[in-house]
């Protein structure tokens, strides 16, 4: 590892390491992942941590590659006292809107734990109804090394999960754009529907772009 | 509210829909919901036009004085059918690969009832 990159996983662990100094042991972060696509189920990670993760690369699931979210996937579960993985799927995201169902999740998550963290490090803003103390950090995937930890094996997780799905609901390219909305997968929506597994609370699923020519508006 | 031949505004407004919906059927539509109503919004009529499911709003008018009922159809108006549409076709339970928003004119005169079908007359996307 690199000095440079050191310092900076030193710089990712400034809010533990201010919880680990004054007495806290069992750090737990917290993320969730596919917000924003128009298919498939959104998940939420949890990590529990008692020092710190030296890991090269680690950092919010949005910027790290894909294989190296992979390599560090592993690497977080080895190192990591416990991970929990919590879904809410597309049904519990039309009816409870995606902000209702993330929580669920982020929920399921911490209920999977089989331990009580000291502290919850959440991304984004406060958790409704947490059982443990918690510390919100908004944008904290990029500011945490727990949360960042959370996000990436959130993020393989639901990306295993698209990729399998891509068989059992074939033609939208879920393997690729894991239900997130690409000009491929839009185009599919329009040529077939939207398939069982799609999030038909989302605008873009139920109104797929409309051509008035191809609809025989026009003369 | 009373209008100027006596009937109430809504009696006029709920005829129309009637024989908006018969002239649908008519033509081999099939009526699914009639005066759809939810938080965001309503549908007046939703119909199958084989494969397709069509939204329409109606427009019933008894003068041409306030201009061309579908003139009526405003953007915001158009906004409220979308979301309504959005309700419904979150929750119907079935999956429809089109979707389409027509707009139906009746003219209501005393002697005769003038209905014009204007086909995807808005579109799904704002």
């Amino acid at each position: 590892m690199t000095s440079a990159e050191s310092r900076r996983i030193n710089r990712l662990h400034r809010f533990e390491r201010d919880l680990w100094e004054s007495g806290s042991l069992l750090l737990c972060g917290l993320d969730e992942v596919g917000r924003g696509p128009l298919a498939g189920p959104v998940t939420a990670c949890a990590v529990v941590i008692e020092r710190p993760l030296r890991l090269e690369f680690l950092d919010d699931s949005k910027v790290v590659t894909e294989l190296r979210r992979v390599a560090l996937d592993a690497l977080i579960r080895d190192q990591a006292v416990a991970v929990s993985i919590g879904w809410a799927d597309h049904l519990e995201i039309d009816s409870l809107n995606i902000l209702g169902a993330s929580r669920l999740a982020m929920h399921r998550a911490l209920a999977g734990l089989g331990l009580t963290p000291c502290r919850v490090l959440v991304d984004g803003p406060t958790l409704p109804g947490c059982a443990y103390p918690q510390t919100p950090i908004i944008d904290g995937d990029a500011k945490s090394a727990a949360i960042a930890a959370a996000s990436i094996v959130a993020k393989v997780a639901r990306d295993a999960f698209m990729t399998q799905l891509d068989a059992t609901y074939p033609g939208y390219g879920f393997a690729s754009n894991k239900g997130y909305a690409t000009s491929d997968h839009l185009a599919a929506l329009n040529a077939f529907g939207p398939c069982p597994a799609h999030r038909r609370s989302f605008t873009p699923v139920v109104q797929p772009t409309f051509d008035f020519a191809a609809a025989g508006a026009l003369p | 509210m009373k209008g100027r031949r006596g009937a109430s505004t809504a009696a006029v407004g709920s005829g129309g829909e009637r024989a908006a919906a018969d002239f649908l059927v008519a033509r081999g539509y099939h009526v699914l919901e009639r005066n759809f109503r939810c938080r965001g919004g309503e549908v007046d009529l939703i119909a199958l036009d084989g494969g397709v499911l069509v939204f329409v709003e109606v427009k019933v008018r008894r003068t041409l004085s306030r201009g061309a009922p579908i003139e009526a159809v405003t953007a915001v108006k158009q906004a409220r059918v979308r979301r309504a549409a959005q309700e419904y076709l979150t929750f119907c339970g079935r999956i429809f690969p089109r979707i389409r928003f027509d707009v139906m004119s009746v003219m209501k005169t005393a002697r005769n009832t003038d209905i014009t079908h204007l086909k995807a007359a808005f579109s799904t996307n704002a």
